[in-house]
Parts: C-alpha cells; structure tokens; sequence
C-alpha cells in the first residue's frame, strides 16, 4: 500500500463524507426542530434533482442559478405539504405512515413523469480531477462538498445568531416555553419544515452530480440521512458534519485495508455502536 | 370586583377526558398580588396553563383587560402582556442565560431597547450578571428560577403570572423571590401568584383565593384568610 | 343397417381424423412479467414471441399454434400459479418466458412437476441449470458473457495485456466476475486485481486507487448504469491509465451513451443483439423478423424481442417437429426441443445435457461518439476495435 492511495483515499472520504452531511442536513433540520422523521426527505431531494436535471442539461442554466431554482420549487412543495403533515403531526406512527406516502406518490410520480431511466447531471468540467496538494479529488465532489460546508456553516450560524434561528432553537427544546415568551411556534414548525424541503431541494442537483438519479433512489437517501442525523444527536447541524465525515472517511478507509464488501456493515456497526455506546448521538447531550 | 385585569368566569378545563377545573371563577386587580393557595393535585399549574392558552378551556369565559382571550393561542395570549414563570422554570437549557433573557424581550411592544432591558433586569438579579455566558443547564435550581423570572420580566409584561416559584429551593432564595414579587407590585405590574408556602405567600399577598379539587373553596382578603379556620388548618399548620 | 354402418364409419372417421391431417392446434403457455418491476423486459420479449406465433401460424402447414399469455407480475409466487394455471387449466404442453432468474426458477420447477418443456431467454443465473430439470432450457446464460469479453481482450486486444476485474456483489455479475476470472487464467492472461463491490457503494475512488496501484492495463467492471457511471468518474478523476473499459449489460443503452456523453466514448460493453449482427446463415430470418416487428408495432425490436421471438420460434419449430412425428404432446415437444441445433440471428443454438446453450456468446459492442460499434465475434462485427482508448485520456 503506499501513501498516495492512503492520502488520496483519506481525501475522497473526507468529501463524500461533507457531501452525506448536506444530503442529510434538511431531514435532521425537521427532525430536530419538529420530532418528525420525515421518510419523504430522498424523494424531496431527487424532486430537487431532477428540477436541476432538466434546467442545467435542457435549459442550460448555470450551476449555481439550478441550485437556487431547485430549493425554491422543493420549498413550495415543502410548503403545501406541511398542510397535511400539521394535521397529524402529534402521532409519531401517522407521521410515519403519512411521510412514508407522500414518499411513495412521489416516487410513482417521478416514474410516471420522467420513466425509470438512470440519469446523471453531467457537467464536464466537473468531471475533471483536480490535485489539492498530494492528492487527486473529483471536481463535482469538491464543489458539492464545498457546498455543503457553506449551507452547514450558514446553517449553524442563522440558528445560533438570528433571531429567528433562537426562536427556532427554543421551539425545538421547549415548545411552551418559547410559546410564552411570544413566539408563534407553528409559524416557526411552518418555517423549519419548508427550510428542511427546501434545503434538500438545494441539495438535489448537487447529488445528481456526484451520484446518480433514478425515481426509486429516495429511500436509500433518507436512509444514509436518518443514520447521519441519529449519529450526530439530535438536530445537532454542525455534529452532522462531523458524523458524515467519520461515515465518509470510515467508509474509504475501510477499502484500502479490506473491501468495500465491508463499507455497508462499517456503517451499521457504527449506528450501532453509537446506539449503544451514546444513544444521545456522538455530539448530542446527555440529559 | 373594581378594576379586575384578568378574570374567569366558570372556567372548565382539563386533559382529555380527565375535568381538573370544574367551573372556577376569580379575578385579579391591576396592580396587585394575588394568591391562589392549593394542595397539590388541586388544579393550580391547569389554571395557570388555561390562562395562558396552552389548554383550551372547555367552557368558562377568561377575559384580560375587559377582552376575551378564550380561544387565542399561546402567544397572541403572552403578547396581549401577560408573562408566566412557569412550573420548573423551563428554561432552555442549551442556551446561555444572555440567549434565554433576550428571549423573553421578544415579548416587548414598544419602549426599552434590549440593553435597557437587560439592565433593568440584571439591577433586580445583580448575581446574573456574572452567569449571562453560562449555559441555563449548569446553573443551580435557584440560580435558575432567577433567569426564569429574569425572563418573564424582559418583556416588561403588565402582568406576571408564578406557578411556585419557590418549589425546591433554599430559604434564603426563597426570601430574595418574594421581594422580587413585591418589587413587581411596587413597579406597577400585577402578580397572580400560585403557591404551597402558603404563609409568605399570603404575606405579601393582596387578596387570597384557595383552589381544592378544581373549585374555588375561600377567596377573601389576607387578613381574612389567615383568621379562616380551614385555611389555618389546611395551609397553615395552625 | 347399412345406414347405421355408414353412419358409425363416418361417426369414426371424424373422431380420428382431426388428428391426422387436416389441422390440429398446438397450445404453447407464454408467462411474462408483463406489470411490476420488470414489465418493460417482459413486454418487449411478448411483443417478440408474437411475431414468432403470427409468422408460425401464417406459414400455411398443418400445425397451427395457440399463445396463451399469463402475467407473472415480477413475482415468484405469481409465477408458480401461472404456470398451474397453463398447464391445469389450459393444458399448454410446453411453455416460452419468464425474466429473472428468480422467478424462472420456481416456475420451470413447477413445469417440471407435469413433464411440461419450460424454454427461457431471461435466466442467466448458473444455479438454474445445476437443478438437474430434464424439462429446462434456455437461449442465453452467463458464460456467454464472459465469453465475449475473453474473447474481446484475447483475439482483438494486442501487446501487453494484465487485467483488473470489479464486480458487483449482486448473483448475475459476480457469476460472469468469476467465469472470466476462470477463462482468463486458463488462457494464462493474468487478472492482477479481482475485488467484489458492495451494490450500494458510493464512493469508488478507493477502489479504483487500488486498480491503479495494481497496474492492470484493462478493466472489466461487471456491473450496473450507477456502478459504470461511478467508476468511469472514479477512473478519470484519479487518471487511472488504461488502454480498455469493459462493461457488462446496459453499456449500449441510448441512456448510456446519453447521459454520460463523452464520458461513455470507447466503453465496450455487452449485447445480445443488435440489428444488422446476425450470422450469415441468419441473415434472411433475422430480415424478416425486423419487418414483420416494423410493421405490426411500428418501431425497431429491442434485443429483448428478438430473445422472445427466438425463443417461441424453436418452441414452435420443436412442436411442428414432433406433430410430423406425430406425438405431440408434452413427451413428444420435450424431446424435439432437445434436438434443436440450428443458427438463428442470436448465433447457433444447440442445448447441452444440463439444458444450456452450447454455442451462446454475447457480442461486444463499442461505444463511438454518440452511436456504437459490434466489434466482436469477428463473424458478426460491424467495425474495428480502437484500442487502446478510454474516455478520459
């Protein structure tokens, strides 16, 4: 083994893991602020995709502009789908069953509207390899994972530092509190669940860059996100960063040493053991 | 009753199908201390929560300044000017005591900027100053009860609304939380206090009422209160 | 009296005489996903095997066929039940289909019961013919791709030639991973790397650094469109040098070559089919086929319809056989079946003793530009190789 497979497969980790984090960073952020898993969070994402698919590759719309346009229109999706969620959202397990639909009517609808054709957004120039000192990394991944510290940073400080951001936080940890010091809450659920769509949205094209899109891919993608969000603790936006990139780099470590036969199990064996070990979440706190 | 601020008229409200009120009416005036006295189990936290909005009352009439409130939410409730320091404070607890006192400004409807406030506040809780960076959660209980008081009065409400402030805490915290129920009196702000240390309550208090098993059983003026012979017995000890 | 003799003679002559001559009709089960997952292959082997029976029943002979269809759903259990269902109900003697090897599976075992020939084009996994069914066969199977990519980096590939296998962990593509890992060392061409994938994997740059590292000169990855897409990134970014790029299924797809664009320009790939790729000697049915499909559906047939149309047409080739002979019935069709050898537009067919194609090889295909290329077998290519080119250098 010499170095350069070691570094170079170090550095790709490193990215694929900040790229988990901004697939995940809109399930965690409802997850956190609302208590609802939301099972439609892939789907919501490949909308985002495919939204980006045909504006980049039929429209020719530049990258960042297709980024923008595609959390807008996820985030009026979003929008109108918290009407339904609101009604049942004090039942865990009808969350659960409702999310899970509208999941599967999007699924069924991206099959009905665009085939089960594979597709991919692919911009040339983001399939070249750039050198960032010793080693070799994809373009795509390096804008998307760029991307992602960017959200994740912006993220972090709009909930630390806004005031609307507090408001969110409070209403994520004390509902009736933040309800008696004057905050709306349901405007502040209203708000964080069309940021949560929306961001996966945002997030879409990007994964239609370094992935691939097809109309069933939702699944596996609010899956990897509920893992990332369990192992970063509870509406934790910055640990989600830091868990993806110990998944990521976990993940590309593992194949150098064995196999990526064991990538799949390297990831449960964390959930896992971080279930176990932290059920709190590697940086969520102990009560 | 002259000049009631708040008052209920055969309120009704519970849990589900569980009734903790059964039809309870009283009042409180502006500018004045008002008690409520109860064992537990006897519907005070359920009244505060019903005045608040946060259970919707099942029948019964609350109006706030003359205007009824039945039916609001939560918050449209608080920003008519009406604060709660509620049962275990409810702090947030992974915010600092800065972040979890600028919350309770966002109450505030014109006046004081948020320094002003801050200031205000930190004159009546001078031991807060030093904490302002500490998150909520590593302050002790008494320590906690200040910033959530702290938080209630950052909004400059016309009335305070305490759900047993002085549950678990020291004697000498105790004292410093009445006067800083007095004080609130002496600003002009009105007090409806809920409490089990039924003899400092009924102390400072401008007119008691009792509450037993969801009902009003005495309300009267202190002095009356304390010559009661049920009152004596129950809360008392006499 | 004489009325009555006249009358019981003819009475006799007509009982027996359907069955000797003047027509008699064959009953042949036709079982498909035609809904579920896997409806867009069961469909386009259907829309095959229906040219096969129009063409069979309008050639004027005696015989004529009945295709019962039934739909399997992409299920196992529903196969089974179909196949019930064909043979209880309908009485078909032999039956045409089935996609996937898992639904083939139970289902040929079901036929089996009954003695009932079970012919498929879509089961490729090896373990159906390890059964040991004497009423099981099939067009196509997996040594057949492997095959053609030996063949590929044997005949066609010059110089020095080390190769680097990837496959997915998935049945289908680990079969042919290790079939050409077999065929290649017993050609003593050396295979410097053989690793499987997960078939979730997202990130190959690891892998793909140690097929750097190995310093194999072609790759096979036996896989699917997201493993393609995935590992061509991979190999590109990481400027893995390699002279070839060999895929399994799916290369040829339009959406292939559409999707990746230039990325996907000198990828080989496999295919069962294309136009224009018979063999000489299947050149005029290979024609025919084309036009009667162009006519009745009013598109070009995928490979997946000339599978379907090969494999009704030697069913109904085995059963006109055994109406001459005149024992038309399970045993008869079964034994007919097994006799077939002949070259048809997919290359010569011919079983062996386990019920797999004797001859069977894929054709590689080459991706130019926005079309491709047949470049092997040398019989069927429609161009030459570029080699060595990969798309990214």
């Amino acid at each position: 083994m010499s170095f350069s497979l070691l570094a170079n497969s170090i550095a790709s980790g490193l990215l694929m893991g900040a790229n988990y984090a901004l697939f995940a960073v809109g399930l965690s952020l409802v997850f956190g602020v609302l208590k609802i898993i939301n099972l439609a969070h892939g789907e919501l994402l490949l909308a985002g995709a495919y939204v980006g698919y045909f504006a980049i590759r039929g429209m020719g719309v530049p990258l960042p502009l297709a980024l923008l346009f595609s959390g807008l229109s996820v985030g009026i999706v979003g929008y109108l789908y918290y009407f339904v969620v609101r009604r049942i959202r004090d039942d865990e397990l009808n969350t659960l069953i409702l999310t899970y639909g509208v999941g599967v009517i999007l699924t069924n609808l991206f099959l009905l509207l665009f085939t089960a054709d594979e597709r991919i957004i692919n911009i040339p120039w983001l399939t070249e390899g750039v050198w960032l000192g010793p080693v070799q990394v994809n373009r795509g991944n390096l804008v998307s994972g760029l991307v992602s510290l960017l959200i994740i940073g912006g993220l972090t400080f709009f909930l630390a530092r806004t005031e609307t951001g507090k408001m969110i936080r409070a209403s994520s940890m004390d509902r009736e509190a933040a309800a008696l010091v004057g905050v709306d809450v349901e405007r502040i659920d209203r708000f964080a669940f069309v940021l949560g769509c929306a961001l996966a949205g945002f997030a879409g094209p990007l994964f239609g860059i370094v992935s691939h899109i097809n109309p069933v891919g939702g699944e596996a993608v609010t899956i990897n996100a509920f893992i990332l969000t369990v192992l970063a603790g509870l509406g934790s936006i910055p640990g989600l960063l830091l868990a993806g990139i110990i998944l990521g780099l976990g993940e590309a470590i593992i194949v150098v040493f064995a196999s990526t036969m064991f990538q799949g199990i390297f990831a449960l064996a964390l959930f896992v053991a971080v279930l176990f070990l932290r059920p709190e979440g590697i940086f969520g706190r102990r009560e | 009753m002259p000049e009631a601020i708040l008052s209920l008229s055969g309120v009704v409200a519970g849990y589900g199908e569980v009734v903790v009120l059964r039809g309870v009416s009283l009042s409180a005036e502006e500018g004045k201390i008002t008690v409520v006295l109860g064992s537990n189990g006897s519907g005070k936290t359920t009244l505060m929560r019903t005045v608040m909005g946060v259970l919707p009352p099942i029948e019964g009439e609350i109006t706030f300044r003359g205007e009824s409130v039945r039916g609001l939410k939560t918050h449209q409730i608080a920003r008519k000017g009406i604060a709660l320091v509620p049962e275990g404070r409810r702090l947030w607890g992974d915010m600092t005591v800065r972040e979890n006192l600028e919350m309770g400004y966002l109450l505030r409807r014109e006046g004081d900027s948020l320094e002003e406030r801050l200031e205000e506040v930190l004159e009546i809780f001078p031991h807060l100053r030093r904490l302002l960076r500490k998150t909520a959660r590593t302050l002790s209980g008494g320590e906690q009860q200040m910033v959530a008081i702290g938080r209630a009065l950052m909004g400059d409400p016309d009335m305070v609304l305490l759900d047993e402030p002085s549950l678990g805490l020291a004697p000498m915290v105790v004292a410093e939380v009445f006067r800083v129920i007095e004080r609130m009196r002496e600003a002009g702000k009105t007090v409806l206090l809920v409490e089990q240390n039924a003899k400092k309550a009924i102390e400072i208090s401008d007119y008691v009422w009792v509450l037993e098993n969801g009902e009003i059983r005495f309300s009267g003026p202190p002095e009356e209160a304390e010559e009661n012979e049920k009152v004596r017995r129950a809360y008392l000890g006499l | 009296m004489k009325k009555f003799t006249l009358f019981f003679v003819s009475f006799v002559f007509l009982l027996v005489l359907p069955h000797k001559g003047f027509g008699e009709t064959v009953k042949i089960g036709v079982q498909y996903p035609l809904t579920g997952k896997l409806a867009k292959h069961g469909q386009g082997c259907l829309e095959g095997a229906q040219i096969a029976f129009d063409e069979f029943n309008s050639r004027g002979g005696k015989l004529k066929a009945k295709m019962i269809v039934v739909d399997d759903e992409s299920s196992p259990q529903k196969g089974v039940a179909a196949v019930e269902k064909l043979i209880a109900r309908e009485g078909v003697i032999g039956i045409n289909g089935g996609y996937g090897s898992h639904i083939i599976g139970p289902s040929s075992e079901t036929a089996a019961q009954y003695g009932v020939a079970y012919l498929s084009v879509g089961g490729v996994s090896s373990k159906l013919t390890a059964r040991g069914l004497k009423n099981y066969y099939r067009v196509n199977n997996i040594p057949g791709y492997a095959k053609a990519q030996l063949g590929l980096i044997r005949d066609v590939f010059s110089g020095e030639k080390k190769v680097a296998i990837i496959s997915n962990s998935k049945v289908a593509t680990l079969d042919i991973a290790n079939n050409i890992k077999k065929m290649l060392e017993s050609e003593k061409i050396p295979v410097v790397f053989f690793e499987k994938f997960a078939a979730k994997t997202t990130n190959f740059d690891p892998l793909l650094l140690k097929v750097k590292e190995s310093g194999a000169n072609i790759l096979i990855v036996e896989g699917y469109f997201p493993d393609y897409v995935a590992t061509i990134r991979s190999a590109k970014t990481l400027g893995v040098k390699l002279d070839a790029y060999i895929g399994a299924w799916g290369v040829g797809s339009p959406e292939f070559i559409k999707e990746l664009g230039p990325l996907s320009n000198y990828i080989y790939g496999t295919s069962l089919w294309e136009k224009g790729t018979a063999p000489k000697e299947a050149r005029d049915e290979e024609k025919t086929f084309v036009d009667l499909f162009v006519k009745k559906f009013g598109k070009d047939p995928s490979y997946l319809s000339m599978l379907g149309y090969i494999g009704a047409k030697l069913m109904l080739e085995a059963a006109e056989r055994a109406f001459e002979r005149g024992k038309l019935n399970r045993e008869g069709l079964l034994e007919e079946l097994r006799k077939t050898d002949r070259v048809t537009p997919i290359g010569r067919v011919a079983f062996d003793e386990k019920g797999d194609p004797k001859y069977f090889t894929c054709l590689i295909i080459q991706i130019r530009g926005n079309d491709f290329t047949v470049v092997y077998p040398e019989d069927r290519k429609n161009a030459d190789a570029v080699y060595p080119a990969v798309p990214w250098m």
